[in-house]
């Protein structure tokens, strides 16, 4: 299959996520108010902690609400890239659809990602929707640049890696119903010493050494101080280590981690596969 | 030429307890899976040595009881199974070292795979997108996907969605979306169970014309004897893993069955009458009882149908039993397959 017939199928699934997603309105209208008293719940988080937490904020800018709502908005979009293949893996399971995909010529591979793509879309849709929202609540960031679409290009890269390896997991450790075991990881460590809700700085520093263990970390630090006229102060260990731009260590840690964990990725999802196809583990009724 | 080949295939898989969601096991399922994986609970030997080969544009079919292996075969020259021993060869492409290759020439049609259909789209929908998933452009795939709910006679219900279709329209949109990639070999695992006896007249009618029309390959399974001495070129008959005969329907009959079936049915026929008619010049009785023990159905395969039909009349007659019906006929692929498997 040529990479255009595979765009066609991508974005045909994607259309179809679209036509679930709309084709209860009243859920449809309600997933939005969702994320809106998300934002004000947050707003008034912020207002009432601004003076406590605004002199730990100094590398970002200082201001809260600025601070906690760019990383939700990264975080919808890098924690859908995690949890997205293996949710798609695990829907096209019970719902009986996997063994019908996969009798088609498509890769395995890029099936699992073109299935997870239409929720990547939807959330994507959904952060958006969340900036403007926090940008009419106050929120203050400066252009959004190249340097930090790249970042989080980057980073949703590196966390799609890890989605596929969890999605992988389906198969390879028979985690079927529940949550695989890197997925709550990497979902845990990322809420708790990512920095998505509070700086890094009110936790012990050795939880820093855990907080390198996710993309998100990374994504959050060089997003916050892109858009936030943040300083090149030192946060992260790998920041005392190397000693550059804060952000280009960012950057640099986040190729890595995309090259590594999407070759995984790949690798651990065919894997997979290739195991069910042996084992005859393929779909519920093999 | 051979459109399939296949050589010397071993399958074997393990056996492992498996937990369905929202068990006990909850969230730490993976655990206990892993662990029974790495346990070991045994292995099933599903294919034992399978051979055969099938021409191009030829109807084959498989037959077999519960578990003889004829799913797994399937899925193995349908590449939803890797064997592990033996070679499979579709439309002369290796499955096992370009599977990718491979299923573009392969349409597989498993019996439930209706369910798998989107139910968020609409037939066209679906089939538009089984149709780029083969490679097709989207003008291309769509009207493909008009053409063939046209042949398959739900152009009216295009824009349903398939949970509105009834369990023969489900297996004729199966059959749709093998045809829209018209690929050269389609296999079908039992394509009438579960129909109505109209939905599966319409199926087999549709198959026994359109695959001959189109030159199609066709692999398919089924438990239906009628079904298979009406569609099939060629029958082979699988038991525990293995194919134990292959031949025409015709074939098949004259090798196993030299002789004709007299189907007898009748009231107050007891195990007596049974035991004197056995010690007749027969090849084999088959009886079951209806109407708690009252009547019988008798069909007596014997080299001697005529002779043995009178002696069996008397028999029955002078033991106080009343005969409603007798007639003596040609054996049937039925009558072969209780033969192998009685």
């Amino acid at each position: 299959m040529g990479l255009m017939s595979n765009l066609r199928v991508a974005y045909y699934l994607v259309r179809r996520e679209f036509k679930i997603w709309t084709y209860y309105r009243v859920n449809f209208i309600l997933d939005i108010i969702e994320v809106l008293i998300d934002l004000v719940v947050m707003a008034i988080i912020a207002l009432a902690s601004r003076d406590v937490v605004a002199p730990k904020l100094s590398v970002y800018g200082g201001d809260y609400l600025s601070y906690v709502v760019l990383g939700l908005i990264c975080n919808r979009i890098l924690s859908m890239a995690v949890n997205a293949p293996y949710s798609s893996i695990g829907r096209a399971f019970w719902q009986r659809r996997i063994e019908l995909f996969l009798s088609s010529p498509l890769n395995p591979v890029f099936l699992v990602s073109a299935l997870s793509l239409g929720s990547i879309v939807r959330e994507s849709i959904m952060a958006i929707l969340y900036l403007v929202a926090a940008l009419a609540l106050g929120l203050r960031v400066s252009s959004l640049g190249l340097t930090s679409i790249l970042a989080m290009l980057l980073g949703f890269t590196a966390c799609l890696g890890l989605g596929l390896m969890s999605a992988s997991l389906f198969y390879l450790l028979e985690a079927k119903a529940g949550s695989d075991p890197l997925r709550w990881i990497i979902n845990i460590s990322s809420r708790l010493f990512s920095g998505l809700y509070y700086p890094l700085e009110v936790l012990p520093f050795w939880c820093r050494y855990l907080a390198l263990l996710t993309p998100h970390t990374y994504v959050f630090d060089a997003v916050r101080r892109l858009l936030l006229n943040g300083t090149s102060e030192p946060i992260l260990v790998v920041h005392y280590i190397l000693l550059a731009d804060p952000v280009l260590i960012d950057l640099f840690c986040l190729l890595a981690y995309s090259l590594i964990s999407v070759l995984l990725g790949y690798f651990m999802t065919k894997s997979g596969f290739k195991i069910a196809l042996k084992d005859a583990r393929l779909s519920w009724w093999s | 030429m051979d459109a399939v080949v296949v050589e010397d295939v071993y399958k074997r898989y393990p056996k492992y307890k498996r937990y369905g969601p929202g068990t006990a096991l909850g969230r730490a399922h993976w655990v206990m899976a892993t662990l029974y994986r790495l346990k070991g609970r045994g292995y099933v030997e599903a294919l034992k040595g399978v051979s055969f080969k099938v021409s191009e544009g030829e109807i084959f079919c498989i037959i077999g009881p519960n578990g003889a292996g004829k799913t797994t075969l399937m899925k193995c020259i349908g590449v939803m199974l890797i064997p592990d021993k033996g070679y499979i060869e579709v439309v002369g492409i290796d499955v096992v070292k370009n599977p990718l290759r491979a299923k573009k020439k392969i349409t597989v049609v498993g019996s439930g795979y209706w369910a798998g259909f989107d139910w968020s789209l609409t037939l066209v929908e679906n089939l538009i997108l089984f149709g780029l998933m083969y490679g097709y452009s989207m003008s291309e795939a769509r009207s493909k996907a008009k053409e063939i709910l046209d042949v398959v006679g739900l152009s009216e219900k295009a824009n349903d969605r398939p949970s509105k279709l009834s369990s023969g329209e489900r297996q004729r949109l199966s059959l749709a979306r093998g045809f829209i990639a018209e690929t050269p070999v389609f296999l079908i695992d039992e394509p009438t169970v579960g129909l109505d006896p109209e939905g599966a007249k319409q199926v087999r009618g549709y198959i026994k014309s359109e695959f001959k029309k189109q030159g199609y390959t066709l692999i398919f399974t089924t438990h239906f004897m009628y079904e298979a001495e009406y569609l099939a070129d060629r029958i082979a008959i699988m038991d525990r893993g293995k194919i134990i005969e292959i031949g025409s329907p015709e074939e098949l009959k004259l090798k196993f069955i030299r002789g004709k079936v007299i189907d007898i049915k009748a009231l107050n026929v007891y195990k007596n009458v049974l035991e004197k008619l056995r010690s007749l010049d027969v090849i084999n009785i088959d009886y079951f009882y209806r109407f708690g023990g009252a009547e019988v159905n008798l069909k007596i395969l014997t080299k001697k149908p005529y002779e043995i039909l009178e002696e069996a009349i008397d028999i029955i007659l002078s033991h106080r039993g009343s005969l409603i019906y007798a007639d003596v006929r040609e054996p049937t692929l039925e009558d072969v397959y209780r033969i192998i498997f009685r």
